[in-house]
């Protein structure tokens, strides 16, 4: 998979995010962790990158464009083939089934963690970047 | 960080644990009403779904504040070097409360699903049928307070989108142009649907009733639990639920009112399929 170098967050919270940030930065300092408020400032950033995020954290309830409408354009940017390369975590506050339903139906490559991420969760989420 | 937003939570844990007691009361009191007086079953009904459709909200909102302080409370006992046996002894306790305070908002959501255990899903609407199941849900307040209805939905009568959510807007925007009715004129509301876009629709509620100032009352308008008129009829929850609705299934709400004259009340609804 390649050492992970950036993980990019998109929720509207700023606790969460500035919580998220220190959490990841305090475990793991050689990773860079990128901050933006809503689906449209992230999916900007993606765009704009010249390496893209391999994994984005993801909050699904955000005003301007939400976690869905992310999804959305992201599977609509990235080909089918370049999905697998680009991982999201989708950082809920509800276990609503109808929201991975959905969630999934847009982008394949997804997973869910209930907020806010723990010191386990996270590295369970890390560690297999960090394995070769 | 932690402790203001501690401040914040407790603050609002106290006002849910006081609202949920008068929740239960309330809740109570409406169910031995339904088995008092069966004609006003319906009414007691809605007002019922409403006080859930509160609980829910709250409980909801209070979930990111509360795993904010569980997850600062990590760093702070991670930062922590050598921290004295009363600083280990507080933020068990903390950690202790904030885990009994999340257990409640889970028991809360979870009772509240078992109780309405249908998804809202995205489904075409007949604006006829559910208007007009909403009408006969408060036919004897119509009858009482004599109000003509005009429904006009020949632009556009059905649309996708979801059915409690809406059903909920809907009652409890035409339940407060009732309420506002200017008991000196005969009270009119007119409901109809437009296409404003190719991808918006518009749903408007226009009555006659005595109108706000938009200019004093915005913020009262939006904000929970603050009624415009001080003549003690009404919740205050309903514009909170609209507002919460709208957030979450996707929308907008626009006013239009002048004092004396009446208000118009628009719901902005998106046309595109999210899910799709």
């Amino acid at each position: 998979m390649g050492k992970l170098k950036e993980i990019l967050i998109i929720d509207d919270n700023e606790a969460t995010n500035h919580f998220h940030r220190r959490l990841i930065e305090k475990l793991y300092p050689e990773i860079q962790v990128h901050l933006t408020k809503n689906g449209k400032a992230g999916f900007d950033y993606f765009v704009n990158a010249e390496e893209k995020p391999v994994l984005i954290f993801l909050d699904l309830n955000m005003p301007v464009m939400d976690g869905f409408e992310f999804l959305g354009v992201l599977n609509a940017y990235l080909p089918t083939e370049e999905q697998h390369k680009t991982s999201i975590v989708i950082l809920s506050s509800s276990d609503e089934n109808l929201d991975k339903e959905r969630t999934r139906s847009l982008y394949p490559n997804i997973s869910f963690n209930p907020k806010p991420l723990s010191k386990d969760k996270l590295s369970k989420i890390i560690d297999p970047y960090n394995k070769d | 960080m932690s402790e203001a937003n501690l401040h914040h939570l407790l603050e609002k844990l106290e006002l849910l644990v006081s609202e949920n007691q008068s929740l239960k009361i309330e809740n109570k009191s409406l169910r031995s009403l339904v088995e008092e007086t069966e004609p006003d079953a319906s009414k007691v009904i809605c007002y019922n779904n409403e006080l859930e459709q509160f609980t829910y909200v709250a409980t909801h909102d209070l979930k990111t504040p509360l795993a904010n302080i569980s997850g600062y409370l990590d760093l702070l006992e991670m930062d922590l070097e050598n921290p004295s046996e009363d600083i280990k002894d507080s933020i068990k306790w903390l950690k202790y409360s904030v885990r009994e305070a999340m257990n409640v908002i889970k028991e809360l959501t979870s009772a509240l699903k078992a109780r309405n255990d249908k998804a809202d899903l995205l489904i075409p609407i007949n604006m006829d049928n559910l208007v007009e199941s909403i009408l006969s849900g408060m036919r004897s307040t119509i009858k009482q307070k004599k109000v003509l209805f005009i429904c006009d939905f020949t632009e556009i009568d059905e649309f996708p989108y979801y059915q409690i959510a809406l059903r909920s807007i809907l009652q409890n925007l035409i339940s407060n142009a009732i309420l506002y009715l200017d008991p000196k004129k005969d009270g009119v509301i007119q409901i109809h649907t437009e296409k404003r876009s190719d991808d918006t629709i518009c749903i408007s509620i226009e009555d006659n009733g005595v109108g706000i100032d938009l200019e004093k009352n915005r913020e009262k308008l939006l904000g929970l639990f603050k009624r415009v008129t001080n003549d003690g009829s009404g919740s205050g929850i309903g514009m909170y639920i609209i507002n919460k609705l709208l957030e979450n299934y996707g929308g907008q709400l626009e006013i239009e009112s002048e004092v004396g004259i009446g208000s118009t009340f628009r719901i902005i609804l998106p046309l595109t399929e999210k899910s799709t």
